[in-house]
């Protein structure tokens, strides 16, 4: 029965136990961790552009970024997208917190080499320890890279320009077309500030972000990062 | 009887360990393996009512559910997702997608007589985890095929209807106060599965519960929290 999800949680958890086994697992799940939220984040950051040489000159001058999002997952067993609502702190080089308000309350919080997840269960919020929270280091040194501009040198996927002005990004490795097909970004007229990103799972599944609100390089404390304002349990 | 640590040697040290061996656990296996309980004519209520408040526990109806899920896995850790579940009482077809908050599926198949397994990502992707979770949202949602065996109450007062639902399974309806309901299966006269169902305040449907608690029994033993976000009729 679920004694498997157990097992599987155990693997994420703790990977020493069955680490031949779950390398390649582990990989996977590392890989769609970090390709979808670094989708997510990049794209508020990279925004505008029409040549990788303009986006590697603006996206040099992000120190911070603020943006509320609007998250839409299309899936072939919904009749209309689940709608998730939040809001993402970033800060160079590696201090990140990417929060959902509804329908689950959760933060993530990446700060200082630590990652953290939190999540609202009754009347406080708990640790998530179920994830290999880990695998988001990979994230954190992806953001590194397009922060400085690089992100044609992104080892998971390849990068494409386009008009609109709209960045494709494919995977490089096959071992990743089974988890994300593609993800499409389209670019505000705003220097730096991304409008939609679309990271396509396969045909009948696709995650949608709306940013809205984003403000660049405004000081933002430490503690953002490092603590979520209410009761831990 | 009183030991005094100072004086034990280590064959009476040896004795205690088997007085705590031979009697504590038992007692503790007493406890945690509970056993299928007796059930008594019901005097006050007739069988046919509630057998009818049986009955509404479960959709009658094509339904998708959201639920975010909390997993206890023991040792503290506690894993958190979402859950999309669509049901089909009629054909007794399940469609099942688990995925994080972050949208990422990480399994998505059907099952009704045989299992159709569209996306399952590692550690998602064994064929023996498909066949549980389906399992435990067959027990969840649907009602047992067969006819009940009793109807009555227990020692307690709480409706029940029992059903034999395989050789050396039993599934227990209970309906208790507030129309809280558990759903409790036994195999070879052990509890194997407890469901705990809570219907919200403002739930006017019999059969749609605000919060699920699903535990595990035996060997390899979780609990799995399921809050609904969202429920859907869909051929009504």
């Amino acid at each position: 029965m679920m004694g498997l999800l157990l097992k599987s949680f155990n693997l994420i958890i703790n990977p020493a136990k069955s680490a031949q086994k779950s390398t390649g697992l582990k990989r996977s799940i590392s890989c769609l961790l970090a390709g979808v939220l670094c989708a997510m984040i990049f794209f508020v950051f990279i925004g505008w552009a029409d040549t990788w040489e303009t986006i590697r000159h603006k996206s040099g001058n992000i120190e911070t970024v603020r943006a509320d999002f609007l998250q839409e997952k299309h899936l072939k067993i919904l009749s209309k997208p689940l709608i998730s609502k939040g809001s993402l702190y970033f800060k160079a080089p590696r201090s990140l917190r990417w929060e959902y308000k509804s329908p689950v309350p959760s933060v993530l919080l990446m700060h200082d080499g630590k990652i953290l997840r939190f999540v609202k269960s009754g009347e406080g919020f708990f640790r998530d320890s179920g994830m290999k929270l880990q695998a988001m280091q990979v994230v954190m040194d992806e953001i590194t890279l397009w922060l400085s501009g690089r992100f044609q040198d992104n080892p998971n996927f390849n990068a494409g320009l386009e008009p609109g002005p709209k960045i494709i990004l494919t995977p490089k490795e096959n071992t990743l077309t089974p988890i994300i097909s593609r993800i499409e970004l389209m670019l505000s007229d705003r220097p730096g500030v991304i409008n939609t990103v679309t990271i396509f799972e396969d045909e009948d599944s696709l995650t949608r972000l709306i940013f809205k609100n984003a403000i660049l390089n405004e000081p933002l404390n430490d503690s953002i990062f490092e603590e979520i304002s209410s009761n831990v349990h | 009887m009183f030991i005094n640590p100072g004086t034990m040697t280590p064959k009476s040290c040896n004795r205690l360990l088997h007085l705590i061996y031979f009697f504590l656990i038992p007692v503790f296996s007493t406890v945690s393996c509970s056993h299928i309980p007796k059930i008594y004519k019901a005097e006050f209520t007739d069988p046919a009512q509630i057998l009818e408040r049986c009955h509404a526990v479960f959709p009658d109806g094509d339904r998708r559910f959201v639920h975010s899920i909390e997993a206890e896995l023991g040792g503290g850790n506690n894993a958190f997702m979402l859950g999309i579940t669509r049901i089909s009482p009629q054909n007794r077809t399940i469609w099942a997608v688990v995925m994080t908050f972050e949208g990422m599926v990480l399994f998505d198949a059907v099952h009704n007589d045989s299992m159709v397994i569209n996306r399952a990502i590692p550690p998602f992707d064994s064929d023996f985890f498909a066949q549980g979770l389906m399992k435990d949202i067959r027990l969840i949602f649907f009602e047992p095929e067969q006819h009940p065996v009793e109807i009555g109450t227990l020692l307690s007062g709480e409706s029940i209807c029992r059903f034999h639902t395989h050789e050396e399974m039993i599934t227990d309806v209970t309906i208790g106060q507030h129309s809280h309901v558990t759903i409790n299966r036994y195999h070879r006269q052990r509890l194997h599965r407890s469901v705990r169902l809570h219907r919200g305040e403002t739930q006017s449907d019999p059969s749609i519960f605000q919060k699920l608690e699903l535990i595990a029994h035996g060997p390899v033993k979780y609990k799995m929290e399921l809050n609904l976000l969202e429920a859907e009729f869909l051929n009504e």
